[in-house]
């Protein structure tokens, strides 16, 4: 059969003769006629319809044609085979099949695992380091010091230690704090280190409603409890490498779509959490004498503030629907426990 | 026999040393002959030699099918799941030998060369370095800061092995391209300049471009042959304004349009709504329309003014509105497939970009490569095989 000879250094080639025996491969050229076993070859490995390629010892290269004859005797030694499965029409549309199915079961529990499993082996320190950090950060840039007298702060801060008391979880020293929101509003959150922060914003729309506080403490307590932030954070690390590896190398274009699917991705972990969060109040809003109503009422006052939320737009939020999340509490009031 | 007819038959030596050997005060009349004989054949061979420099144009064919690269792509997506992103590195390689050997030049494909191992070699430091900037970013600004401050200085010298890697596994004929750029270029190029333009509100911006540009094609080797480039900065600026212009203008009219209402979106901190969405989706047009005007005028004017000396010359002919509706239609397809029509938007831009460029090779450039190449220090070789690395995530 044909074939075409690259000389090595050189753009110089020439057609070849290559004739195949059972142990060699013979090249006639011009000038002479050249032997070689197949272990001195290093050959590409096969893919799609593109020519053979060998790159002979000198360095020499040889191109062929893909044809039957010459595609056996130069796959003969070689046992992964993924180009058979890339050309196997039942192996494509398995692969059509599998590679959603597979997508799903690793977004939806792999990756909450390697969460997990990273959240466990996490040394506290760097929960309190940045605790520390995150809390500066927002400090310097969004929230300011409480304007509540101090009366109300003590006060508030003394009635929701007694009830972090109730609940707490000895590893964890958890401390309550008051900012201002700002840009945040009304808001609290929960820093891994166990640090709780309710912004004036919210007391102010619950009217220091204890009870709708309490309820709101045990969500960001829940957050505290089962390392919400370590999870979250190493979740969206392998989702974007994930994605990035299953994806590839990507231009401005495809890079918009994917960029959207990933926010929709690392969205689901968040909302998941949030409502992991809500559940671990949920059951354990009893010890401090709630119970769920009085979660769905602070999760109500928090709805009085805010529009309706649309399917399209749960996909691109961080928290799921408050009205499903009222729902979820008031459900939960009716379930036995 | 005539002399005029007798002469019709030497060549342009015999011409030169008749005239030399010829009585001019006896023979006025010959002397004129021959000089206008002389005169006409050097006339002729000029114009010989000037068409022989003539290149002789190849256009560049993309020979991928959608439906082929489908298959591939496909099964090398679920293996890379399966694996947990490992096998990515093979699949690279894998999508990297598809796309290059089936881009054909004067009948000839090009090839990628990386073996997979290096890929993830250089994937695993990429990872580590990526996961450390984001624990440091936690836990204190000034690590971070520290961090940022050293990537800086060692960013471009990452970028010029990742250019030289992805250069060096390429080839065509059997040839290697390369790249020569160095550090304390490449610092200026992508550290000191770009951030210089910050001091003009980015008005410089394009000059900062046109230097990138500049940098990476002019120390970029086929063989031994380094690449010529003249680049125009007014081009740049040209360009560059009436894109960022054009840009501008879109998301404004959509932005009308659309009628997006931003006090609403601030009012309703932290959760999305129909403004926010309307607002990507104008972002998203306006930003196809303005990188498909920048993409199709400066590639165009890249590979117009660069040029391999005495080997090739290149040409570029990309539309705006062709990259517009190649662009618009890829992003399409990746919403209706729900991004499983990746294969194809892959294959369409290649097959796009191959039928808009043509190759100018030069007759004789067969011969050159290889006079240079044989000069060619193999040691020099074996010193960059050691860095062989590109440390890059994807």
């Amino acid at each position: 059969m044909c074939a075409t000879l690259f000389k090595v250094d050189s753009a110089m080639c020439s057609v070849v003769d290559v004739s195949l025996h059972e142990r060699y491969l013979q090249i006639d050229t011009d000038e002479e006629v050249q032997l070689y076993e197949h272990q001195q070859l290093t050959v590409s490995p096969r893919l799609g319809r593109l020519d053979r390629e060998v790159l002979l010892p000198s360095g020499d290269k040889l191109v062929i044609k893909q044809q039957a004859a010459i595609n056996e005797w130069l796959d003969c030694h070689i046992h992964s085979r993924v180009d058979k499965l890339e050309r196997n029409p039942i192996a494509i549309f398995s692969s059509l099949l599998l590679v959603p199915l597979m997508l799903f079961i690793v977004f939806k529990f792999i990756v909450p695992m390697i969460g997990q499993a990273v959240a466990l082996a996490t040394p506290h320190a760097f929960a309190e380091y940045a605790s520390k950090h995150t809390l500066n950060v927002l400090d310097y840039g969004v929230l300011a010091p409480s304007t509540l007298p101090n009366s109300i702060q003590t006060e508030l801060g003394r009635h929701l230690h007694t009830q972090l008391q109730r609940v707490e979880n000895p590893d964890v020293t958890y401390q309550v704090l008051f900012r201002q929101g700002n840009a945040l509003g009304p808001n609290a959150f929960a820093l891994p280190d166990g640090t709780i922060i309710f912004t004036d914003e919210l007391i102010k729309l619950v009217d220091q409603e204890t009870r709708l506080l309490d309820a709101i403490l045990l969500h960001e307590l829940g957050h505290v409890a089962h390392q919400h932030s370590l999870r979250y954070m190493a979740e969206v690390l392998s989702t974007t490498l994930l994605l990035e590896y299953i994806l590839g190398d990507m231009g401005g274009v495809i890079e918009l779509f994917f960029g959207v699917s990933h926010t929709v991705i690392q969205n689901q972990y968040s909302q998941a959490l949030e409502t992991e969060a809500d559940n671990f109040a949920l059951s354990n809003l009893h010890k401090i004498g709630l119970d769920s109503n009085d979660f769905a009422d602070a999760f109500e006052a928090l709805a009085s503030i805010s529009k309706d939320e649309g399917e399209l737009e749960n996909l691109l939020s961080t928290h799921p629907r408050l009205k499903e999340r009222i729902a979820n509490a008031r459900t939960y009031s009716k379930s036995p426990q | 026999m005539d002399y005029k007819d007798k002469i019709q038959h030497y060549t342009l030596p015999e011409l030169k040393d008749a005239l030399e050997s010829v009585d001019a005060a006896t023979y006025p009349e010959r002397e004129a002959l021959l000089k206008t004989r002389i005169g006409l054949l050097e006339a002729s061979q000029q114009e010989q030699e000037r068409e022989q420099q003539k290149p002789v144009w190849h256009q560049v064919v993309f020979n991928g099918r959608g439906k082929e690269f489908f298959g591939i792509w496909i099964v090398n997506v679920l293996l890379t799941i399966l694996t947990f992103g490992i096998y990515s590195a093979w699949a690279k390689v894998r999508t990297n030998r598809y796309f290059y050997s089936n881009t054909e030049l004067d009948g000839h494909t090009f090839t990628y060369l990386a073996k997979p191992l290096q890929i993830l070699k250089g994937r695993i430091i990429a990872v580590v370095i990526f996961v450390l900037y984001i624990v440091l970013t936690q836990i204190s600004s000034v690590a971070a800061g520290i961090f940022i401050v050293a990537w800086l200085f060692v960013s471009p010298w990452l970028i010029c092995q990742s250019i030289k890697f992805n250069l060096r596994m390429t080839s065509y004929r059997n040839i290697q391209f390369n790249f020569t750029g160095r550090y304390v270029q490449a610092f200026c190029v992508f550290i000191v300049f770009p951030i210089a333009t910050l001091f003009t509100l980015y008005l410089t911006l394009p000059w900062a471009l046109k230097q990138i540009d500049n940098f990476i094609v002019s120390n970029t080797k086929f063989g031994n042959k380094q690449f010529a480039t003249e680049l125009s900065t007014g081009n740049y600026f040209a360009v560059f304004y009436v894109a960022a212009l054009s840009g501008l203008l879109a998301f404004t009219g959509l932005f009308f349009a659309f009628g997006i209402d931003l006090t609403a979106m601030f009012e309703q901190s932290g959760s999305f709504n129909f403004s926010t969405i309307a607002l990507f989706a104008a972002y998203a047009v306006s930003f196809v329309i303005a990188s498909s005007y920048y993409s199709a005028k400066i590639r165009n004017h890249l590979f117009n003014h660069s040029q391999l000396a005495n080997l090739a010359n290149f040409e570029s002919n990309l539309h705006f509105a062709g990259l517009l509706w190649l662009r618009t239609s890829n992003l399409l397809i990746l919403i209706f497939t729900l991004g499983l029509g990746l294969a194809w938007v892959k294959v369409r831009k290649a097959a796009y970009l191959a039928a808009h460029t043509k190759v100018g090779i030069l007759p004789g450039a067969e011969l050159s490569l290889r006079n240079e190449l044989s000069q060619s220090s193999a040691t020099l070789d074996e010193v960059a095989d050691v860095f062989d690395v590109d440390v890059s995530l994807v």
